[in-house]
């Protein structure tokens, strides 16, 4: 993985970030209105609760009134016993007026909802009293102690619906979202693949346009700046395409003329030479002199050949591209002393264009090699695979650290990788470069056969 | 239960053991909460002025009444039942009657009824408050029995549980006291007619128990019978009528059992003929 990768960046995408916030939200908002909710419902059953036992002492008193009057204890013992039934009641007394208690009914209630929202609800229990008075007469005071136990257990059953029913509602609007933003910001994983592509060297990626609006117009500018590169691109390899025609044309006219003039008159003034000593005689003072000569001749015309050779060997207009690697493989060890071992198919035929291209490739490659690798020996491979020539240079030195293996240098100086790939590219072909710090390195080009 | 002693006389007072107080009963004619808004304001002045704590008992129905009546369980009593022949020995003697001038016994149907005389009642359902009333039953029934007419008889408890009776369609005539029909009519907006009216009787006597030490007796009468006179006492009597629906301020007059030789014969007339048609 490269080392700062735009993609790499951040832990969280988009989507997941939305829908984190979007729940924090909606569980602050459901919380609060839960909590709204219960305090105003706390806030009516504490009026209620008040206001119940007041009209329920009155009503109790009212009831017994009449049996009080004609001392009819059991039906205002039946009375008191069915009243006390009631929810919100547990104990009701009738007393006299000196506090003695006549009759009183009370019934045990269940506490089932947890102590703290019974603490939360602060409701506490009423104790209301009523005097029977009729005409200006007491029969007594009726007593009745009303427990919060059944309007904190109804505040609290009302409290779980209310949960219920927001935790209910922010699941679904959750999803809803969840689902809407996975469709809204689906393509843009999309458009992150194809960058991941456009980094890889990949420029014919595109993304078909989809999701909302706002991610449908970045997709269409990714598009429309993938195809600009790859206009720009393929400008820039034609016209280096061109630019190595010319240097290679430049090279083979500069050889020629090398060959042919420099070439030609070093021939003959080496016969000149050759001449002159004959007619001076071998005793000749003369004759150390005209050695000396010729021997600068014989080294000067070996010059000549080498810069022609260099500039372009003759070999790759005659027998082809294979041959003259393998050639060059020769004059690479002999000038290095690295043991260079070459691996050739013999019936690989490329275009001229071509043969020129990867020869240069096979020559920038076997250069690095000498310059950086501290390699003892380096092995050539050529081959054919399903159409395509597949060239490998290997090498056994320290390796490096970072493969470029993109078309655009991130910074450093390695025109020579770029100008293999550029010529790689030209050929339509796929340039590798591979390689393990210390265990050497692998530089391979892959070229169709037969397109010219 | 709160009692009503109050400080008074001290006459009285000496006569009554331990402020227990004396049970003052009172016939159910309405129901029991508006009988005691109606005499609770009065034993309550009664007491404070003869210095005799008296406490309101009222009964359920009219024979409830008539029970305490028979057991002489209250000490004073407001009732015509204390002529009743099983009442003969119970011992009470008649101190003060009720202000107003005079009651009848009447048989009312509602103003909308196709009745209109008591012939036309024959075979009818017909309520009266107990078969101990007075001019709720005694009288009206004797009407019935002399006019040859068979109904069908109900008892509501006491006057207003007739009139309720009435009201809501259950019996399609009633046996009743005058006056309190007068009051309930003008109280609930309930229109009636006469179909049948007896000749006047005296009011409702009050009665006091033989055992009762004659100076609570008389003192009790005295508060009773200046009532009217006193303005604090008018005052009460005024509240009290607006509670059952009178307008007329009656307050008690003074009485003995001399003045009620009537309602003792017809008493005893009518369980006579009761006895024999039974």
């Amino acid at each position: 993985m490269n080392k700062g990768s735009y993609f790499n960046r951040g832990k969280l995408s988009l989507a997941v970030r939305l829908l984190i916030g979007v729940g924090l939200v909606m569980l602050i908002v459901g919380s609060l209105m839960v909590i709204m909710v219960l305090r105003a419902d706390i806030k009516m059953e504490k009026e209620q609760f008040s206001r119940r036992a007041s009209e329920q002492a009155d009503f109790i008193r009212m009831s017994i009134t009449e049996m009080a009057l004609v001392g009819d204890y059991a039906t205002i013992r039946q009375m008191l016993r069915s009243r006390v039934q009631d929810e919100a009641l547990d104990r009701i007394t009738w007393s006299d007026d000196e506090g003695k208690t006549i009759k009183e009914e009370s019934k045990e209630l269940l506490d089932t909802v947890p102590e703290w929202f019974v603490q939360f609800v602060g409701i506490t229990p009423i104790i209301e009293s009523s005097v029977i008075e009729v005409g200006g007469a007491h029969y007594g005071v009726v007593t009745i102690q009303m427990s919060p136990t059944s309007v904190v257990k109804r505040i609290y059953g009302r409290m779980l619906i209310g949960i219920e029913s927001t935790v209910f509602a922010m699941v679904i609007l959750f999803s809803l979202i969840a689902i809407v933003t996975a469709r809204s910001l689906g393509p843009l994983k999309l458009l992150e693949a194809a960058a991941q592509e456009i980094e890889k060297g990949n420029y014919s990626v595109r993304v078909t346009p989809g999701g909302s609006s706002e991610v449908r117009g970045p997709i269409m500018a990714f598009n429309a700046m993938a195809t600009q590169i790859e206009v720009l691109l393929g400008q820039m390899r034609k016209l280096a395409g061109r630019m190595e025609k010319a240097r290679e044309e430049q090279n083979k006219s500069i050889a020629r003329e090398l060959h042919d003039s420099l070439g030609g008159n070093l021939t003959m003034l080496k016969l000149g030479l050759g001449r002159l000593s004959e007619i001076a005689g071998e005793d000749h003072k003369c004759q150390p002199k005209i050695k000396s000569l010729l021997d600068l001749s014989d080294s000067t015309i070996h010059l000549v050949r080498d810069l022609t050779a260099a500039l372009r060997p003759s070999m790759l207009d005659s027998l082809g591209v294979l041959p003259t690697i393998k050639w060059y493989a020769g004059e690479f060890s002999r000038m290095t002393g690295i043991e260079c071992q070459v691996d050739l198919c013999k019936d690989a035929v490329c275009s001229k264009e071509h043969s020129t291209a990867l020869f240069r490739v096979v020559q920038e490659a076997l250069t690095n090699v000498a310059r950086h690798s501290n390699a003892s020996r380096v092995f050539i491979n050529a081959c054919e695979e399903e159409g395509k020539l597949v060239v490998e240079i290997v090498d056994n030195g320290k390796g490096m650290a970072e493969v470029i293996n993109k078309d655009v240098s991130n910074g450093t100086n390695s025109f020579g990788i770029i100008g293999m790939r550029e010529r790689t590219q030209f050929m339509q072909g796929e340039f590798d470069i591979s390689s393990v710090p210390g265990r050497g390195t692998t530089v391979a080009i892959s070229i169709p056969i037969g397109k010219t | 239960m709160l009692t009503l002693a109050m400080a008074g006389s001290s006459a009285a007072q000496a006569d009554t053991q331990d402020d227990k107080p004396f049970e003052f009963g009172v016939i159910s004619q309405r129901s029991p909460l508006l009988t005691a808004q109606y005499w609770n304001p009065i034993l309550i002045y009664v007491s404070k002025i003869s210095g005799v704590p008296l406490r309101l008992r009222v009964g359920k129905s009219g024979v409830e009444t008539n029970a305490m009546i028979n057991h002489g369980t209250v000490d004073f009593i407001y009732s015509n039942h204390i002529f009743h022949p099983e009442n003969d020995g119970a011992g009470y003697r008649v101190i003060a009657r009720d202000g107003t001038k005079a009651i009848s016994g009447q048989i009312v149907v509602p103003k909308a009824s196709q009745i209109r005389n008591l012939k036309e009642l024959t075979g009818k359902s017909v309520a009266f408050p107990s078969k101990v009333a007075f001019v709720g039953y005694m009288v009206p029934i004797l009407a019935l029995h002399e006019a040859k007419v068979e109904v069908v008889t109900r008892f509501a408890g006491n006057q207003e549980g007739a009139m309720g009776q009435l009201a809501s369609g259950t019996a399609e005539a009633i046996g009743v006291n005058s006056e309190v029909m007068r009051e309930f009519a003008e109280r609930e907006k309930f229109a009636y007619r006469v179909i049948w009216s007896s000749k006047p009787y005296l009011s409702m006597p009050i009665a006091a128990k033989s055992s009762v030490p004659s100076a609570a007796v008389e003192a009790v009468r005295n508060a009773l019978i200046g009532m009217k006179q006193d303005p604090e006492g008018r005052k009460i009597l005024e509240t009290c009528a607006k509670i059952i629906g009178d307008k007329s301020i009656e307050g008690f007059e003074p009485a003995s059992d001399g003045h009620y030789e009537e309602q003792k014969r017809l008493y005893r007339l009518v369980v006579k003929m009761t006895e024999k048609a039974s």
